[in-house]
């Protein structure tokens, strides 16, 4: 066979888990079904905030077919994802803080009977005054849900840049604006599950739908009181997850100790209702901005306030309180800026990350700011974002850039929405909306600090011609181990077909640290791509030998190694390994990713939104209002996303393409309200509205490539950034279309009711 | 969490000559149909808003099968539904079809006021279906007071009064509702003059024997206010498959009015199929006959309006039963809407679980499984069959992750009872062929990206498989409408929609198979052992 020279990445693939996956042959976490297996369910706190009294499990353990009952006091330690907020138990100790809270867990024989039980349980609570909002949040002091019980506050971040007050006063036009947030969900088709085994070895396994396998490890231990060295965990395919699944949680807790006690099986599977109450959806968040501007167009002052609401415990607070600002100095940007963001405690259960951890909410606010700077400024908003492009290669609270395509993208949607000819001409009721935005491709410091590696991944090379990466990282539908296996694939000339990838099991895979952040293709494909060019040099070697060539003269095509200037003279891979398997013994090797040292603002803070690399993106919408009824039809959106370079366009195109659906239906439809009572308005996929195949607008997605330094092949992130700026799109295009600011989400047709009456009415 | 969700049990009539027919009441001998189909029907995630020519057609269609009285719709729903219900009115009123019209009301005078408006500009009296949730966890989550409720009947009969409309109140969730809850709802509506009460069983949840209880308890509350002019009107859903059996039971218990719809469409499980009860009301000699073709051709218009099919296997309307009579030339019941139902009733009355023993063809093959009579098919399939290829994404009909083939028609099997299959044909994800001749629309969702964690691919699976049975080459649009119940939190729903037109363009040998899949550059085979025993 003649070889040929073309590589395989780049090219439109397959995934290499899918028809596994959808058949049956690969078994998720509830498909498993371990020998004497029970089955746990939680019991939950009916009441917003209330100290528990007494638990009485004794009617429940009177049934025969229950095994155990477990409440607070067998699990006393806490724990909470960021190291310096640890203030969760796994079931509530003393005091449960939302509606849904965990406070007992049973395991019995099958999950009929285990749901029977929970309604066995006694509790007595006394009930303690709630907070429901983020008004009561600042004003009812007296609930104490802070750390110091003195107020309800989580977290506070003021950092200023530059002189804003200055800079305002000498701005030639000032914008003020205030923008409401509602939370969301992150509705993954999969429920939460976890089944842990305790086995006659007294080695405790794990297997959980979680994005952060190793996070999960490291609080195992601590909250069981056992040795790392004695858990095993291991994260099947994931059903979605999209940050729902992104810490430690009380259902896998529950089940290890259950399991622990009982000595048999245990597995604990959410319900869809559960799934509302227990997922950690995004914050809302309540932001006031001022933004300053001179005549010419250019930016001069961000002012941001945002006061967050954080539900019942810390989570990821810290980071998305960092968040809500820090990020938001790409791409384009004022030279002065001060944001002050609060996080408040709420008796509500509590938000994390959702796709776009932090950012996406100040996003939608900053670039509705930016469409309405234009307006006041009779200037094309594309333009005006292209003037305030940040070029420089710091921005302005210290973050390094090492690549930026994004006046490419504001080009390549300008270009293929027809931006220029048809904006402003397509009569009243549809209209054309641009925003912009950058992400980060992992967060450039673990969440417990330390010197190690954030990425790895080890190699077996077996001289049958298939190599297996044992790969730290999560896949949890983006494609990880797609990605793995193509660049595995594509260093050695092997076929897809002989790449095999065992992931995300701490007793068989190296350290990662999880699927969160958009640090997978960054980080895992830098340590992949290291481990691999070892095996590739190694194979080089010995086949250079053979052939008597210069080891620079062998290229690697697919299938051969090939003697540069005459293919002809070519060995085949599998053959290849053998020669080197001679020449150096047994193949394997291991591959890192460690981010550079000292990325960040040198302040208080200055590391958290820091990231090796940024991707950008610009997003224009085509929106059709109709006046009579208020609904919205976002009909086509254009996204073009730097991605650095499209390692796997299909899947890339996925990203894309899943986040701008997702950002679409939180722009129209998807709103998580908790009543005053602390009840959720739908815990389930009717009333909460997730979009169907007809909800969906056309999306055309655009790769642009602006191969980045450090990345692997070039390639940075493509999983979060794309959703961020398709809602203030959708807003501004709104604008566009009939003339009304939508400042509150979703821009569901009441919402646009009212204001288009209220326009009606001045 | 808490739902109240433990059975209510309502106090039993004192006086019983017979099992279900106290002294003090008449029942009627003859039970009036209400045809629910354009209002309650279209509540259907997958039905849509007919156009008014297909409204209309399904009025003549259904004074033909001797309907008595037809909802008209939601009028305060928008102004294009004032539109269309004043064009039905008129429609009734100009070829004087023998319909009763009613329309639907939230329990508000505003909606009162939209049927006003219907009713003057069809010139004609609708009578006002005002409905408003009953059961506790309804009031629990919207923090309903019972003064809260009896304020909105009192306002809303009032407004009934004033403008002159017979006045019905529509207690949603009846079944569910505790008998004082009630009491205070129906006492209320009588003062203001209401002319019948609407009993609901609207998630399914009764078995007849809780509807002869009911039944019973409400005409007991009648004749104790003096109120036995008041009538009753019935109307069950279908999600424990009892919809026919509770309809029947109301109409023997005495109920003036049974609700349903054409096919049953409704609310996940659906309403009563108008079809079967039509039918059967015959047979306990509550109505006349009614003519097969005559109820044929309702069933095919409302399909028709509404973008269903009529199921092979709907009893008396089905493809099957047309090919039996044809063949036969005699009228067949068949379908397992009437032949499970009564043994899954039976079993679950009991109050032990008794267990069912079943056979069906599982993606060609037979199987045999002995099944708690509550088990679904969703349980069946994965806990007891490990066909784990089929998800459970909500447990509840909203996703569609679960949905497999019973009888070619896509089903969501969490809401399948296993004991509805016994006799049928079910095909899961597991039957789509692997590898070397993989199945066009697996090989088609490979190469389109058309899934990412996978989870919900199953079920668009198996709901494209029956797309494509029934249409080979569907458009664009026609995917998007098939696939409209099969939720997918990844893609966006584009490279679904690409990969089902491929698999069809695979199947009809316009596109090849297998472009790209891995294996091109794999070594060789070892080369076979020397043969030693030369």
């Amino acid at each position: 066979m003649k070889p040929r020279s073309s590589g395989l990445v780049g090219e439109r693939l397959r995934r290499n888990d899918l028809i596994r996956k959808v058949r049956g042959e690969v078994r998720y976490t509830d498909d498993l079904k371990l020998p004497r297996m029970l089955h746990a369910r939680l019991l939950r706190c009916p009441h917003p905030h209330a100290k528990i009294l007494r638990i009485d499990p004794a009617r429940a353990l009177a049934s025969p077919e229950v095994a155990a009952v477990i409440t607070g006091k067998d699990l006393p330690r806490r724990f909470g994802i960021i190291p310096w907020t640890p203030d969760e138990y796994p079931l509530a100790l003393e005091t449960a803080r939302f509606v849904g809270d965990a406070v007992a867990a049973v395991a019995a024989l099958s999950e009929r009977a285990a749901d029977l039980a929970l309604r066995q349980i006694e509790v007595d609570y006394e009930l303690l005054p709630s907070v429901k909002d983020l008004d009561e949040a600042e004003s009812k002091t007296e609930a104490g849900l802070g750390a110091s019980g003195r107020d309800n506050v989580s977290k506070r971040v003021d950092l200023a840049f530059g002189d804003v007050e200055a800079a305002l006063a000498a701005s030639d036009l000032v914008v003020e604006g205030s923008y409401t947030f509602e939370g969301t969900a992150h509705a993954p088709i999969e429920p939460h599950c976890a089944l842990a085994q305790y086995d006659g070895d007294g080695l405790l396994t794990l297997w959980s739908t979680t994005q952060v396998p190793h996070y999960l490890h490291r609080e195992l231990s601590r909250v069981l009181a056992v040795s790392p060295a004695r858990i095993r965990v291991i994260q099947p395919p994931i059903g979605g997850a999209f940050g729902g699944k992104s810490e430690p949680f009380a259902l896998e807790f529950a089940a290890a100790k259950l399991a622990m006690v009982t000595g048999r099986p245990v597995k604990l599977l959410y319900t869809r209702e559960e799934e509302f109450y227990a997922h950690r959806g995004r914050h809302p968040m309540a932001m006031r901005y001022r933004v300053g501007a001179r005549s010419d167009g250019s930016l001069t002052a961000v002012d941001a306030e945002t006061r967050i609401d954080g539900g019942a415990y810390s989570s990821f607070g810290l980071v998305t309180t960092y968040y809500s600002g820090q990020l938001l100095t790409l791409p384009s940007f004022a030279p002065n800026y001060r944001f002050s963001s609060t996080r408040y405690f709420t008796n509500k259960p509590p938000c994390g990350p959702k796709r776009g951890h932090g950012s996406v909410q100040p996003r939608f606010a900053f670039e509705c700011m930016l469409d309405r700077v234009a307006e006041k400024l009779s200037l094309d908003p594309i333009e005006l974002r292209r003037k305030n492009a940040v070029d420089a290669s710091s921005t302005v609270n210290g973050f390094r850039v090492t690549s930026n395509g994004y006046l490419e993208c504001l080009a390549r949607v300008e270009e293929a929405s027809g931006w220029k000819e048809r904006r402003g001409k397509l009569g009243r009721g549809r209209g054309l909306g641009v925003a912009s935005s950058a992400y980060i491709s992992g967060t450039n410091y673990p969440i417990y600090p330390n010197e190690m590696p954030q990425s790895a991944v080890q190699l077996k090379v077996d001289r049958s011609g298939v190599v297996t990466v044992f790969n730290g990282a999560s896949e949890i539908g983006q494609g990880t181990d797609t990605l793995m296996a193509t660049l595995v694939a594509d260093e050695l000339g092997l076929d897809l077909g002989a790449v095999r990838v065992v992931s995300a099991d701490s007793d068989l895979c190296p350290v990662d640290l999880g699927a969160y952040s958009s640090r997978g293709t960054f980080m895992n494909g830098n340590a992949c791509l290291a481990a691999a060019r070892q095996i590739r040099d190694k194979l080089v070697a010995a086949v250079a030998a053979k052939l008597e060539v210069a080891p620079r003269d062998v290229f690697v095509s697919r299938g051969y190694l090939c003697a540069v200037g005459d293919e002809r003279r070519a060995i085949s891979v599998t053959d290849a390994i053998a020669l080197a398997e001679a020449r150096f013994g047994t193949l394997g090797a291991t591959g890192w990713y460690k981010s550079p040292e000292g990325l960040g603002g040198d302040y208080r803070g200055g590391t958290i939104g820091a990231s090796p690399a940024y991707s950008f993106t610009a997003h224009v919408a085509e929106v059709v209002v109709d006046e009579q009824t208020g609904v919205v039809r976002v009909e086509k959106v254009w996204c073009a996303h730097d991605c650095g370079r499209a390692l796997c366009p299909t899947l890339v195109d996925g990203q894309i393409e899943g986040s701008v659906y997702m950002g679409v239906a939180e722009a129209l439809l998807e709103e998580h309200v908790i009543d005053g009572r602390g009840l959720h308005r739908g815990p389930n996929l009717l009333d909460y509205r997730i979009p169907t195949s007809l909800d969906v607008p056309d999306i055309v997605s655009i790769l642009v490539e602006s191969h980045d330094p450090e990345g692997p092949l070039g390639a940075k992130e493509a999983g979060e950034g794309p959703l961020h700026s398709s809602i203030p799109a959708v807003a501004n295009a709104i604008y566009d279309a009939v003339g009304v600011r939508l400042d509150r989400l979703p821009f569901s047709p009441g919402r646009v009711l009212a204001a288009l009456r209220e326009q009606g009415g001045r | 969490m808490a739902d109240g969700s433990a059975r209510t049990s309502y106090p039993r009539p004192t006086v019983r000559p017979s099992p279900f027919s106290p002294a003090s009441f008449q029942a009627p001998s003859r039970t009036l149909v209400v045809d629910e189909t354009l209002r309650d029907g279209l509540q259907s995630a997958s039905a849509e808003n007919p156009p008014i020519a297909d409204k209309r057609a399904l009025l003549h269609a259904m004074a033909a099968i001797g309907v008595d009285v037809v909802s008209i719709g939601l009028p305060a729903a928008s102004p294009a539904a004032v539109d269309d219900a004043a064009a039905l009115l008129r429609e009734i009123v100009d070829r004087k079809l023998p319909l009763i019209p009613t329309a639907a009301a939230r329990t508000m005078p505003s909606d009162v006021s939209a049927i006003a408006e219907v009713s003057q500009r069809g010139g004609a009296p609708v009578e006002v279906y005002a409905f408003i949730g009953s059961s506790p966890i309804r009031h629990y989550t919207e923090g309903w007071s019972d003064s809260f409720l009896v304020d909105h009947i009192v306002a809303t009969g009032e407004a009934a009064r004033r403008e002159g409309l017979p006045f019905c109140l529509v207690t949603e969730d009846t079944t569910r509702a505790p008998p004082t809850t009630l009491g205070k709802m129906w006492s209320a509506a009588l003062d203001v003059g209401a002319t019948r009460l609407c009993l609901c069983d609207t998630v399914g949840h009764a078995d007849p024997r809780g509807v002869f209880a009911l039944v019973a308890y409400a005409r007991d509350f009648l004749v104790a206010r003096g109120a036995s002019h008041v009538e009753l009107d019935w109307h069950g859903h279908d999600d424990r498959g009892l919809a026919l059996g509770n309809a029947l039971a109301a109409a023997i218990t005495g109920v003036q009015r049974v609700h349903g719809t054409a096919l049953g469409i409704g609310e996940r499980s659906g309403n009563v199929a108008l079809e079967p009860l039509l039918y059967n009301l015959a047979e306990i000699g509550r109505r006349s006959p009614v003519a097969l073709p005559a109820l044929r051709h309702f069933s095919d218009t409302a399909a028709r309006a509404l973008g269903r099919k009529v199921g092979a296997f709907a009893p008396l309307v089905g493809d099957r039963s047309r090919e039996l009579d044809r063949a036969r030339a005699t009228p067949a019941v068949l379908g397992g809407e009437v032949r499970a139902a009564p043994a899954v009733a039976v079993a679950v009355d009991d109050g032990v679980e008794e267990r069912l023993p079943l056979t069906l063809r599982l993606n060609g093959e037979r199987v045999h499984a002995d099944v708690p009579a509550s088990r679904t098919l969703l349980e069946l399939l994965r806990y007891d069959l490990d066909h784990i290829g089929t998800r459970q994404g909500c447990d509840k009909g909203d996703c569609g992750a679960c949905t497999v083939l019973v009888d070619g028609e896509p089903v969501l099997s969490c809401l399948t009872l296993a004991a509805q299959c016994d006799g049928r044909e079910v095909d899961t994800v597991e039957g789509l062929r692997g590898p070397p001749e993989l199945d066009p629309l697996l090989d088609a969702f490979d190469r389109c990206g058309a899934g990412q964690c996978g989870f919900c691919t199953p079920g668009m699976l198996m709901t494209a498989q029956a797309l494509l049975a029934q249409q080979p080459r569907p458009t664009r649009d026609t995917i998007r409408m098939a696939i409209s119940g099969n939720l997918c939190r990844c893609t966006g729903y584009g490279p679904i929609v690409s990969a089902i037109d491929l698999a069809a363009k695979i199947r009809a040998g316009e596109e090849p198979r297998g472009v790209g899949l891995p294996g091109a550059h794999v070594p060789p085979p070892l080369p076979p052992a020397k043969d030693r025993a030369r």
